[in-house]
């Protein structure tokens, strides 16, 4: 009798458990704020219809690609000291995704934030960035979005904060449409690898196709620079795009 | 009394390779697993209260000085790690302030967590001895190979990397399924469960043996 109770103890335990693990999986940081995103990209479709004419087909205009590309790499990175590699003047991962374009002939644009209010030092742009993971901040891109009528392979990268993109980079995929889009993420970090990148680009455009991502260390990207141009060329081929 | 203890133990076994798996099960169940660990604790500690109770009786033989310094500093992570994972909680905890101290927090969590796991199985082995004493010899050797592939995957999953600040970020590859982790969980937990039995046996006084048995 007493078997059986126990028995049943730990059935329910993990009857609990499979429960909670089926909730849990269902909400990442990337699906939260849903609402808040359509209401912001309302506010900027308002803001873009306001554009006289002129200034749209000059914006265009100054938008036409040099390159005549149909890749495009969209990145984010920072400067300053940061995890393993001390102060450094070139991003970690703006340093692949020039391999990249270089590799590839894309176009690049860099997601530059409207207030720069990241600190320098490590520890402190580690703590402003769970700060805004917490906060499920949406921090303001600066300058132009991308149009990206004009491309069918967007590489997407970033460096890994707290096992995920950037909050800004959310602000991104909730402002440009990459849906319909090949899309290829790739990430530059201290050991925890493409951290679901992949995962969340995929949940983020459901109607794009993510392919193979590329993660490489920051102390690769900036020490073994040949080394890295070599995966990226290797990573590129494979891909086949 | 004995039952409810053993309910407990044997959640705390099911739930820390949950843990383990970290973002394998998503970052909102770890810290719902978290918490749970830490009242499993709580409770597990409350249960077994006469061990605090009797610190201060009795003599202390170098085995019971062995037993009670990994209680102790089990004990201290107990506390420190729930403290840590609070601090850098995206989902439950973010109401609460953080004083600036999530990176130090997440610094801490990382490697407090494999040296708390290995903490964690060897305590549940030098506890798990009577049972260990009752299996047959088949189960043994079962045992003995499955910590033996233990070995195997203790390095290849990196955990002396984390276990020694070699990394200060955990890997995980999402293209494989959560299961296989989970299994290499498991064999290193009998893995150390087995190391804690067989030093703590080595560690019993004749004395002591020939009163147990």
């Amino acid at each position: 009798m007493i078997k059986m109770k126990r028995m049943l103890t730990i059935l329910l335990v993990m009857g609990m458990l499979f429960s909670m693990a089926s909730c849990g999986s269902a909400s990442s940081a990337a699906s939260q704020p849903v609402e808040e995103a359509a209401k912001e990209t309302m506010v900027s479709q308002a803001v873009d219809t306001s554009h006289t004419e002129a200034e749209i087909v000059s914006q265009n205009q100054a938008d036409v690609k040099v390159s005549g590309s149909d890749t495009l790499v969209i990145y984010f990175s920072r400067t300053g000291e940061q995890y393993n590699v001390g102060v450094i003047e070139k991003g970690n991962t703006a340093i692949v995704a020039e391999m990249i374009a270089e590799t590839t002939g894309a176009d690049l644009y860099e997601v530059i934030p409207a207030d720069d209010h990241y600190p320098t030092t490590y520890k402190e742009l580690t703590d402003v960035g769970i700060q805004e993971q917490r906060e499920r901040a949406r921090p303001a891109i600066g300058g132009e979005l991308p149009d990206i009528s004009g491309y069918d392979t967007v590489f997407v990268g970033a460096p890994v904060w707290w096992g995920d993109w950037p909050m800004i980079m959310y602000t991104l995929f909730e402002s440009v449409d990459l849906n319909g889009k090949t899309l290829i993420p790739f990430s530059t970090h201290g050991g925890s690898g493409l951290s679901g990148f992949d995962r969340s680009l995929g949940a983020a455009f459901p109607n794009s196709e993510v392919l193979k991502g590329l993660a490489i260390t920051g102390t690769d990207a900036q020490n073994k620079q040949d080394d890295v141009k070599t995966r990226v060329q290797k990573w590129i081929t494979e891909l086949g795009v | 009394m004995k039952s409810k203890r053993m309910a407990i133990d044997t959640a705390m076994i099911l739930v820390l390779p949950l843990l383990m798996a970290y973002s394998l099960i998503g970052e909102r169940f770890h810290e719902i697993a978290g918490t749970l660990m830490l009242v499993l604790f709580l409770t597990h500690h409350s249960l077994n209260s006469a061990w605090r109770r009797n610190l201060s009786k009795g003599r202390y033989s170098l085995h019971r000085i062995c037993r009670t310094t990994l209680n102790a500093v089990l004990l201290i992570f107990m506390i420190l790690q729930p403290l840590c994972g609070i601090l850098i909680s995206k989902h439950i905890y973010t109401f609460l302030p953080t004083g600036g101290l999530s990176s130090l927090a997440r610094e801490i969590h990382l490697p407090l967590a494999h040296w708390g796991f290995v903490l964690m199985c060897l305590h549940t082995g030098v506890h798990l001895r009577p049972f260990i004493k009752r299996l047959p010899l088949w189960g043994k050797a079962v045992g003995a190979v499955i910590a033996a592939y233990g070995v195997y995957a203790f390095v290849k999953r990196q955990f002396p990397a984390y276990m020694f600040l070699k990394t200060g970020f955990a890997f995980f590859d999402y293209s494989e399924p959560a299961l296989l982790f989970i299994l290499d969980v498991l064999a290193m937990m009998v893995l150390f469960a087995a190391l804690g039995w067989w030093v703590d046996r080595g560690l019993t006084s004749r004395a002591e043996r020939r009163k147990a048995e």
